[in-house]
């Protein structure tokens, strides 16, 4: 044999051949460059022209102009993005497309070119095409809209930034395809390769956590599920991430803060990525054997490494899907995993071979893969081993971290671990059977959710409404538009499982009411009416003196039941520093400031009421202040209270929540206080005006998922699309909650005086101008009155939007109405 | 110089070669020839660098050829069935090699694409197979390579273009010292062009040899004698150790180890009514040499 294996290529045929490349494949060229003028040019044309018109008619001026073209510029960029990830596909696939037939990897392995030469430079005449046409086009897009309507700074730095994510993403799909090529010797195979090394890692993940989660085991849950993590064993994740980071989105999905140069990191990860994948994808190349081209995987042990885990997850997520799916009795999992076992079996042995008649080759391979996947079904979901119930002794544990209250709270003395530590573990082995179970399950069985819109069933508990649901089922009445899920029911101690069975739907609301209302009676009777909300789950982490760490979530029933536990944690240092510090915080600070009582929340929003007077705005403030203040008034006995609210802060780019308990009686006095005094104040009221958002809001909402609206420019047009499924409108007294009705030829009315909050939760959501919706449900009368309108059998979508008028311009029906 | 020591190549438990060594020296024409299936584009595309072998080495004027452009630009490997951009014209094809090939010679293309007769703007997916194979020799001979690989090249061309492919090539050894190893299945085809002859058979290299070798080291001779003294004359022609001997009658036909010369006053102390010196083809001279390795081949296995 030859070696060492050495590549004598010159850096002079790298440039001959990429000329050579760049002349030969001009018809490529001219396919990315239209493909990115119809994305970027043509689409700014018509952004651009669109924006105009809003602005000629008047439509929402409280943007700017420039603040139009900026977020224009980022629609653009986004789609840039997304189109650049398709061509990736595309670049990858010809790229080293020569690979795929034998004849012409004869020809060019017989050339004086190096494979190194052959992979590295026909990538670079994809890029190159690709970054020409990419970049001119998004720069003609950006000269036109800051030329038409001009982009603010920010704005513009957002857009740049996107792009920069987009050539990353086109990067790592481009890439991936290639390494993908450099694996297997056929187009289809590439195809399932880059699938394979793109979802695989996650889908078994995710397997394993779906497992897990069904099983009710929590040992690592959550340890691993942020988006950080995902994004690392999957690169369509990691693309859409990084184009969340460009436009300061990522905190929303990972729920942690990040700054620009993060963001900027965040972006650098695809880059990163590429690298590895161009490497990766190089190495293979040199060693893939000429001979094997036209053959689906070039390496038999590779064959081995798809074929079987791929078999494993089908069989096991078959197992885990039938078992979701019809319960947790072992006949139908067995089903569902001797399906995705045999089946997904025979269809990689076809592809492999491509021929049908090897469709049974490997089967003792079949039967290990069988018997692994027996051994994840026992040792996940059915804990067979005991793992879940695994605990060190106290004198074994060195430290004991428990997430509780947005807070982490260390616990490192001898005493508290000992005090601690029973509980824990007895939390930990009281909340599992041995079937992977939990007894809460069928004990307080009743919580269910619908989509409005479309009376899928959004949550449930899994184990004992069956027959629930097919009651609704059955009643057949539609329900009309509208997006929030409705939790028509919720007892004491739900448990979300958080799947939804897309065949079932909520028919008749007011049966299913009745339904739920019967149901949760029943088992009040049964279980003795155990229905407060005073649970808890706590994540606890047990840091052994030797070994492993153990992660778990323990659920603690009554937290009256265990007080011992809260007294320690609620007496920690921590605990009560962070209560102190509401105290230092001025509503001035505050970008969202929320405030939930017994399911009722509030948001009390300062700072952006436009018509306030500097001395209304001050007096409110003060008010706020004082309600701080009280909050922020920690005492120990606090945990021997329920927790019966929550107080949500927004500031700087931070969010913060911490429980209010029944012994805050100083600051429930002032909330009530504070109640009676605001309304009158703000004169605010809820009405059904869900469609009235200006464009970036409806990105907004679009990013939320809220996909179905449709944007409307003026007050006419809102008021034909309410008029198509809303028979009535309402509006809601705010102190009171009582219902009255606006008579369909004032709509105008109130449209015309409706002033659009524009306000954020942080400070850079402020900046952009989103605006927060928020109920106004406050009072049990509030909810008396929404009782009443489903009695009625009237659309209530469960998001109230909340509209405050204009000084002095609140119209005279409505004034009238809350006169009465 | 090409050298190739003890090459084996296996596609997967196939074993294609077996420790096959070749040299092949400047300047002349190898005819590697065999059955299908035997091996022979197998080593050609070892040879070319295109595989690359399990074991053994390959060296041209010492230097190792894989992943080694600057001995492959001096190389080009006419495969049986030959490759061409998607969609190309010959003037492309020609574009491809010269950016390539640093010795690639432009004129001569021209002056070929003359010869051959062929349009070089026409795309030559509209080519029939034969002439696509000319494409392909005209394309290679352009390089001016110094080692011409040539994989089944004469298949598929019709007897005028065959032997003005050939000439060219003879005349690229004669003039520049180009160095052609042709595979070929049909030993006749050879049997007029080359000056080494290799056969391969399942994978082994059973037989390298200088063809003037091979052809003035054994002769064929029709010999006859009275018909009295023919019994006799059996027995003692046997003491020539002929690789075959066939008798009809008082004619005698054998083909012997030896010369001409040697043979001759021998022969002359038989007192022999006639004796003739048959020229032998190249399919005899391997059948023989075959068969005295132990091997029995059926005609098939030479064409």
């Amino acid at each position: 044999m030859n070696s060492p294996v050495r590549s004598l290529d010159k850096p002079k045929n790298h440039v001959t051949w990429l000329r050579f490349g760049l002349k030969a494949n001009w018809q490529q060229f001219v396919f990315y460059a239209i493909v990115m003028l119809l994305a970027c040019v043509v689409t700014s044309i018509i952004g651009i022209e669109n924006n105009l018109e809003d602005i000629r008619q008047g439509f929402a001026n409280y943007y700017t102009r420039e603040e139009r073209g900026g977020e224009l510029f980022k629609t653009i960029t986004l789609v840039f993005s997304v189109v650049s990830c398709v061509l990736g596909v595309f670049s990858g696939m010809t790229s080293t497309g020569y690979v795929n037939s034998r004849k012409a990897v004869h020809c060019y392995h017989s050339l004086p070119l190096t494979r190194d030469t052959l992979y590295l430079t026909g990538g670079a005449v994809q890029g190159i095409y690709y970054l020409v046409s990419a970049l001119c086009s998004v720069l003609i897009a950006l000269v036109m809209i800051v030329v038409r309507l001009g982009v603010t700074a920010e704005l513009l730095g957002e857009g740049l930034m996107q792009i920069l994510a987009g050539i990353g993403g086109y990067l790592v799909v481009f890439t991936l395809f290639q390494l993908a090529g450099a694996l297997t010797g056929t187009a289809i195979f590439r195809f399932i390769m880059a699938g394979i090394i793109a979802f695989l890692p996650v889908v078994v993940y995710l397997l394993v956590y779906w497992g897990v989660d069904i099983g009710m085991n929590y040992i690592l849950v959550d340890k691993y599920t942020d988006f950080n993590f995902i994004r690392f064993l999957c690169p369509a994740v990691n693309i859409y991430c990084s184009m969340a980071a460009a436009f300061g989105e990522l905190d929303s999905f990972t729920g942690g803060s990040y700054s620009r140069l993060l963001d900027l990191l965040n972006i650098g990860t695809l880059y990163l990525t590429a690298a590895v994948y161009c490497g990766l994808g190089l190495w293979f190349h040199r060693k893939r054997r000429s001979e094997l081209s036209e053959t689906s995987v070039l390496w038999k042990k590779l064959q081995t490494a798809v074929k079987y885990p791929v078999i494993f997850v089908a069989g096991a997520g078959g197992a885990v899907f039938f078992r979701a799916l019809f319960g947790t009795g072992i006949s139908w999992m067995l089903f569902g995993g001797f399906c995705g076992l045999v089946l997904s079996f025979l269809l990689m042995n076809v592809l492999i071979s491509r021929n049908t008649r090897s469709m049974f080759k490997g089967l003792p391979g079949l039967g290990i893969t069988a018997a692994v996947v027996a051994v994840f079904l026992a040792v996940i979901p059915f804990d067979v081993f005991g793992f879940n119930y695994f605990m060190y002794d106290t004198d074994q544990v060195k430290s004991v971290t428990v997430y509780y209250n947005d807070m982490t709270l260390e616990l490192d003395e001898p005493d508290e671990i000992h005090a601690v530590m029973p509980y824990i573990e007895g939390m930990s082995r009281g909340a599992y059977r041995n079937d992977g179970t939990v007894p809460a399950d069928e004990q307080y069985a009743g919580e269910t959710a619908f989509w409005i819109d479309t009376g899928k069933v959004l949550n449930r508990n899994k184990a004992d409404l069956d027959a629930l649901q097919w009651a609704y089922a059955d009643r057949a009445v539609s329900l009309g538009d509208g997006s929030d899920p409705v939790y028509i029911w919720m007892s004491g101690r739900q448990f979300d499982v958080g799947y939804y069975d897309p065949e079932i739907y909520m028919k008749d609301y007011a049966a299913a009411m009745e339904d739920g209302k019967e149901y949760v009676t029943a088992v009040s009777e049964q279980y003795g009416g155990d229905y407060s909300f005073d649970w808890e789950r706590l994540e606890v982490s047990v840091y052994p003196k030797f070994g492993l760490p153990i992660h778990r979530f323990v659920r603690v029933g009554e937290v009256s039941e265990n007080a011992a536990v809260f007294d320690i944690l609620h007496g920690m240092k921590e605990y009560k520093n962070r209560y102190t510090e509401i105290g230092t915080l001025s509503a001035n600070d505050l970008y969202t400031l929320n405030i939930t009582l017994m399911g009722a929340g509030v948001d009390l929003l300062p700072r952006y009421v436009e018509e306030w007077t500097d001395s209304m705005r001050g007096q409110y403030c003060a008010m706020l202040d004082v309600l701080l203040a009280k909050v922020s008034q920690y005492t120990p006995d606090m945990a021997k209270t329920p927790v019966i609210g929550t107080i949500h802060f927004g500031y700087e780019d931070t969010y913060r929540m911490y429980p209010i308990y029944a012994v805050m009686t100083e600051f429930l006095n002032e909330w009530a206080n504070f109640c009676e005094t605001v309304p009158g104040f703000i004169r605010s009221v809820s009405l059904d005006l869900s469609s009235m958002f200006p464009k970036s809001f409806k990105e907004y909402y679009d990013m939320l998922r809220y996909t179905n609206y449709t944007l409307y420019e003026d007050a006419e047009d809102i008021m034909d699309w309410v008029s198509s499924f809303h028979r009535f409108t309402y509006v809601i007294e705010a102190d009171t909650g009582r219902a009255l009705y606006i008579d369909e030829s004032r709509r105008a009315e109130v449209l015309e005086n409706a002033m659009i909050q524009a306000h954020g939760s942080t400070k850079g959501e402020r900046e952009k101008g989103y605006l927060i919706v928020s109920s106004y449900y406050r009072t049990d009368e509030m909810m008396e009155g929404l009782d009443k309108l489903f009695a009625e059998n009237l659309h209530v979508d469960g998001r109230n939007v909340c509209c405050l008028f204009r000084k002095d311009a609140v119209p005279q029906f409505v004034l009238d109405a809350f006169a009465e | 110089m090409i050298r190739a020591e003890s090459i084996t190549k296996y596609f997967d438990e196939v074993r294609s070669l077996h420790d096959v060594s070749v040299t092949v020296g400047n300047g002349s024409i190898y005819g590697l020839i065999g059955s299908n299936g035997s091996g022979k584009s197998t080593l050609m595309r070892i040879l070319s660098g295109i595989y690359q072998p399990d074991a053994g080495s390959i060296f041209y004027d010492g230097e190792p050829v894989w992943e080694n452009t600057a001995v492959k630009q001096q190389i080009v490997y006419l495969s049986d069935d030959p490759y061409f951009l998607p969609h190309c014209t010959m003037n492309d094809m020609r574009d491809f090699y010269r950016s390539i090939y640093p010795d690639f010679d432009t004129e001569r293309y021209e002056t070929l694409t003359k010869q051959f007769g062929l349009n070089p703007r026409r795309r030559i997916v509209t080519f029939s197979k034969g002439m696509q194979k000319q494409v392909s020799v005209l394309l290679g001979l352009s390089c001016r390579p110094k080692y011409m690989f040539c994989d089944e090249t004469f298949d598929g061309l019709d007897p005028v273009m065959r032997k003005l492919v050939k000439s060219l090539m003879i005349e690229d050894v004669a003039e520049r010292e180009m160095c052609c190893i042709a595979a070929s299945h049909n030993l006749r085809e050879m049997e007029d062009m080359a000056d080494h002859i290799g056969l391969l058979h399942q994978g082994e290299l059973l037989f390298e040899r200088e063809l003037d070798d091979v052809r003035t080291n054994m002769v064929k001779i029709q010999v006859s004698y009275k018909k009295e003294v023919c019994d006799g004359m059996e027995a003692r022609l046997k003491e020539l150790h002929p690789m075959t001997m066939e008798r009809r009658g008082s004619l005698f036909t054998m083909i012997v180890r030896g010369t001409e010369e040697g043979l001759s006053p021998w022969l002359a102390e038989t007192s022999p009514l006639f004796c003739e010196y048959i020229p032998m083809t190249l399919e005899e001279i391997f059948m023989m040499e075959m068969e005295e390795r132990g091997y029995e081949f059926t005609g098939q296995i030479l064409g």
